[in-house]
Order: structure tokens, then sequence, then C-alpha cells
């Protein structure tokens, strides 16, 4: 009897084992195909496709703060993207927007002149942006 | 001016709310929502996030509506797919193209070739071997809105991300078949969005004739089984696995097979990032010497929890997430749940695919409350590792180990 019990727990602890080492070990690697959350979309060659495909996109732009140079900025700019160009960008230094809108002439070819660059730049400060730490840095801080 | 900023925002909202209804009347695309202050938002950067719904799109983030840029909600990464509607959108140019007529469209190949070609969507369907293939895309500029000091640009969280399975012909048997002349350098390629003002510059970008016969890249017309969305590029979208998705041109009307390097704005000042060490540079003293990115640095993204999550103390909290390389192959990912102090192995789930994301996952029961920083990190087979720090002028390449703060509550 006591060595019955003994062989049925050996028994057991092989089990244990051999499942063990054929699902556990493979559990850190195995695949999860099976997870739930992981529906398989299948790739079809054979995919019917319409011969021309159209949509049509309409804008939301936001609403813009009045103030000096929202006219400039209204044809200037936004004849080219929305404002939200601005609206979702963080509320940068007055050195940073005039970096910014001098790309739009160079890099992009703008018809902005010098004076309306100003201009531009003085706007997006005024409801965007902040003006410039004074120049004389602080060496010590980060 | 804070007060100001409220007000505009304020005006905003209901300005939104207004485009809603107006949207809901019509029964059209410009869905939006400000959501100020909803609990969705915390942790967020931006204090306000706005949602629309794009033609053949779902409800997603919209940094920008006009050219659109939409990022996809971290909860779309569970899966190993990243669905067709959620897929995230980034168009430099307003002039996307909205209307294309399959039986009129030709992807031409020109330029240094013996046979310029001019090929139909059924061409390349039927006259190349099809090519199926799970790739990752990302964003250079994804997680761009983490770096700090923070750097303009599109201000992506980690969604400008996903997961697709392709379906398309071997870049390399399209130039074969248009036989290339001796002296070719570069393939480039451009699609059919075009620039609003004529002195802006064509979106186009190059690869190395020895990357475009040597590499995986394929021209795209199929994905998740399906026709690619417009917002996506269809007809065909070149994808270059393993490279950013700046280099999968969308909508790919041409490519020119050049005897010189393509030089323009994309290629000489945009996209690009500095020679230093891990790529990273001082904000004080940015580098002078940059070159053009390329392909994904190794990295783990958390994708539950999010960020400033509530979780009960002794409650199993699944953690998971998805790591990233070039096509290498993830090794390993780690997480730790202490701010850095301990790390623990996570599982890793299957391979799904050579250039495709790895899933991973990890159960965590807290037992202290209070607030608490995870973070996750990634290796490579090559020994790639991630970075603790970084910072780059354009904000590209994010390779920074993850912190994501959460709060566990009794």
């Amino acid at each position: 009897m006591q060595t019955l019990r003994i062989l049925a727990s050996l028994v057991v602890a092989a089990v244990a084992i051999l499942a063990y080492a054929i699902w556990g070990r493979a559990g850190s690697e195995r695949t999860t195909a099976t997870t739930e959350t992981s529906p398989v979309i299948s790739a079809s060659r054979l995919t019917e496709v319409q011969p021309v495909k159209a949509i049509q996109l309409e804008y939301d732009p936001p609403g813009l703060p009045p103030g000096p140079g929202l006219d400039l900025f209204a044809a200037q700019c936004v004849v080219c993207h929305s404002p939200r160009y601005v609206l979702n960008q963080p509320i940068f230094p007055r050195k940073t927007w005039t970096a910014e809108v001098h790309k739009m002439v160079k890099a992009y070819g703008a018809p902005i002149d010098p004076s309306q660059e100003k201009e531009i730049v003085n706007y997006l400060v005024s409801w965007h942006g902040k003006d410039d730490p004074p120049a004389i840095r602080n060496p010590s801080s980060k | 001016m804070e007060y100001r900023r409220r007000d505009f925002f304020k005006a905003a909202a209901v300005l939104g709310v207004s485009a809603y209804l107006a949207a809901c009347k019509r029964g059209s695309v410009a869905r939006t929502v400000m959501n100020m202050g909803l609990p969705d938002s915390l942790g967020m950067s931006p204090d306000v996030r706005t949602w629309a719904r794009y033609p053949e799109k779902t409800d997603l983030i919209m940094l920008t509506d006009r050219p659109p840029l939409l990022e996809t909600p971290m909860h779309y990464f569970l899966q190993d797919l990243t669905p067709n509607d959620a897929y995230f959108v980034r168009w430099h140019y307003a002039g996307l193209p909205t209307r294309v007529d399959l039986r009129t469209f030709r992807m031409k190949v020109v330029g240094a070739v013996n046979r310029p070609l001019e090929l139909s969507f059924d061409d390349l369907r039927s006259k190349f071997e099809p090519i199926t293939m799970t790739a990752f895309s990302q964003c250079a500029g994804n997680s761009r809105s983490f770096f700090r000091p923070q750097v303009p640009g599109a201000q992506w969280m980690n969604g400008a991300m996903g997961n697709a399975c392709y379906v398309g012909a071997r870049l390399k048997d399209v130039l074969k078949a248009a036989g290339l002349k001796a002296g070719a350098v570069e393939a480039s390629f451009r699609g059919l969005d075009i620039p609003p003002l004529q002195a802006s510059p064509d979106f186009e970008k190059p690869l190395t004739i020895e990357h475009a016969l040597g590499g995986d890249s394929i021209l795209a017309y199929e994905m998740n089984g399906e026709p690619l969305p417009m917002l996506n590029g269809f007809p065909v979208r070149l994808v270059v696995p393993g490279w950013f998705a700046t280099y999968w041109v969308k909508a790919l009307s041409q490519i020119t097979i050049r005897t010189e390097p393509l030089h323009n704005f994309w290629v000489d000042t945009a996209y690009r990032i500095p020679t230093t060490p891990g790529h990273s540079e001082d904000p004080k003293q940015p580098s002078p010497e940059t070159i053009p990115l390329t392909n994904y640095p190794t990295r783990a993204i958390f994708v539950t929890p999010e960020a400033s999550a509530k979780l009960n103390r002794f409650a199993e909290v699944k953690i998971e997430g998805v790591a990233v390389d070039d096509g290498a192959g993830i090794r390993r990912v780690e997480v730790s749940t202490d701010g850095g102090r301990t790390w623990t192995d996570a599982a890793l789930d299957r391979v799904i695919d050579k250039y495709s994301w790895r899933r991973w996952r990890m159960s965590w029961r807290p037992s202290q409350i209070g607030p608490h920083r995870l973070q996750c990190r990634a290796a490579n087979a090559a020994g790639e590792a991630q970075a603790d720090h970084e910072w780059n002028h354009g904000g590209y390449c994010r390779r920074t180990i993850q912190a994501l703060d959460v709060e566990v509550v009794s």
C-alpha cells in the first residue's frame, strides 16, 4: 500500500515535470495566436477592386483668435495648411516661431516678405507663444 | 495671456461641438469633439485632444485637419494587425489624392532604364509575383511630444505607428523589368500628392540602388486583405520594411532611376539626425553633421496600461506592449515596475513576420499604494538596446526607454 502511494506520487510528479517541459517552458516563447484579442485578418489576392475610388474631405479648421496679424496669417499661412498646425504645437518662444515661419519661406517657398514674417510671428506669439527668455543665461541652469 | 488662451479653447470647443452636429446632419466626415479635462486626455502632453472621423477611417486622434494628421489610439495595438480604418495618417501636403481611377492610373518607371514602364494596377497584380509580408511602420516623428526640450513638428504621442499585412510586387522585380542602365545610383519615389505652391518641393524620397535591388521593399496594393484606404496610399504604396514610413511613399506614381543622387528639401534638410553616438545631441549645441534617418531603432512601447491609469492594489494587471526593430529580430523585453531599480523579463509572443512588431506581455500584482513608474526596454538579435536619454533637434527616431506613470489605489 505504502509502495503504491509512493509510486503514484512519483508518477504524478513525472507527469507534472513533463507537462512543464512541454507547456511551461515554451510558454514564454509560445505563440499567442490564440489570444482573444488577435483576430486574423486574412490577406487575399482576389480582392475585387472598384475601378474608381473617391473620397470627399471636409475639414474642420479651428476658430482663430482676433488680433493684429490675423488677416495676414489667414491669407499667407492658412492657404496651405490648417491653423491646427499651430495649435498642435507647444507654447514655443518667439525664437522658435521665427524659425518656423522662416522655414515656410525658405523650404516651402511661401511668398511672405520679411516684414510680413515679423507680423505673423507676433500674431503667433500673441496666442500660442511666449517671449524669449532673457539673453543672459544662468550657466548652472539646465 | 493664459486666460485668453482658455477662452479661445472654450470657443473652439463650442465650434467643435457645432461642427460635430453639422457633420451628423450631413452624415459626413468632420466629426470633432474637444475633450478637455476628460480622463482620456490625462497624462498626454497636449491639454486638448481632438477626435475626427475621415473617409474610410474610424475616430482617430486628430493632430491637424488639413492636411490630415491622424493618430491611432493605443488600444488598437492590442491586436497583431492594426485595422485599416484605425491606421495612422500623415500627409505633408493638403493636395493629397482624393480620387483615383484605376482605368487610367499608371505607375511609371522612368530615368536611367532601358524600358520605361507605365504599369496599371492590374499589371502590378498580375505581371509580378505577389509577395505577402507583415510589416511595421512608424512615422519618423512618432513619440515626438515626449522629447524635452520640446521640438517643433507634429506632436505625436506613441500612436503614429501600426502593423499591417501587405501584398505587393517586389520593387526589385519591377526595376528588373525596366532594366537599369549602367551608372544608376538611386531610385526615387513620388506619389500623387501635389505641393500647395509652385515653389514648394515635390515630396520625393530616394533609396540607393543597392537597397532598391537588394532589399525587401514591395509595391503594396493590398493592406490587411483589402485595397489600401485612400488616406494610407491607395492604390499602391511603397513598403520599405524596417525603415521609417517617410520612405513608404503613398499613392506611388513614379519611380525615377537616377545617375546622380536626388537633392531636395526632404533629403537635404528634413528627416535628418545627428551623426553623433546614438544620434543624440545637446540642445544647446546641436551637431552640425547630420545624415538622413533610415531604419527603426530597437524599442519597446507599452500598450496597456495607459499613462495615468488607476490600478487596484493586489489585483492582477496585464501589462502588454509591442517591441520593434529593423528586422534583426526582437530577442528580449524587460519591464520595471519600480522606476528602473529591478527588471523582469516579459513573455514574448510568437514572431509574426521578420519586419513585424513583436508583442509581449507580463502580469503584475501591485502591492503598494501610490504612484508607480513603469518602464520597458527591448534588445534585438543584433545586440541593439535602448537609450536612457536622448535628444535630437527634429524629434526623430525615438529610442529612449519609455517611462509610464500609473497610480495604484486601494
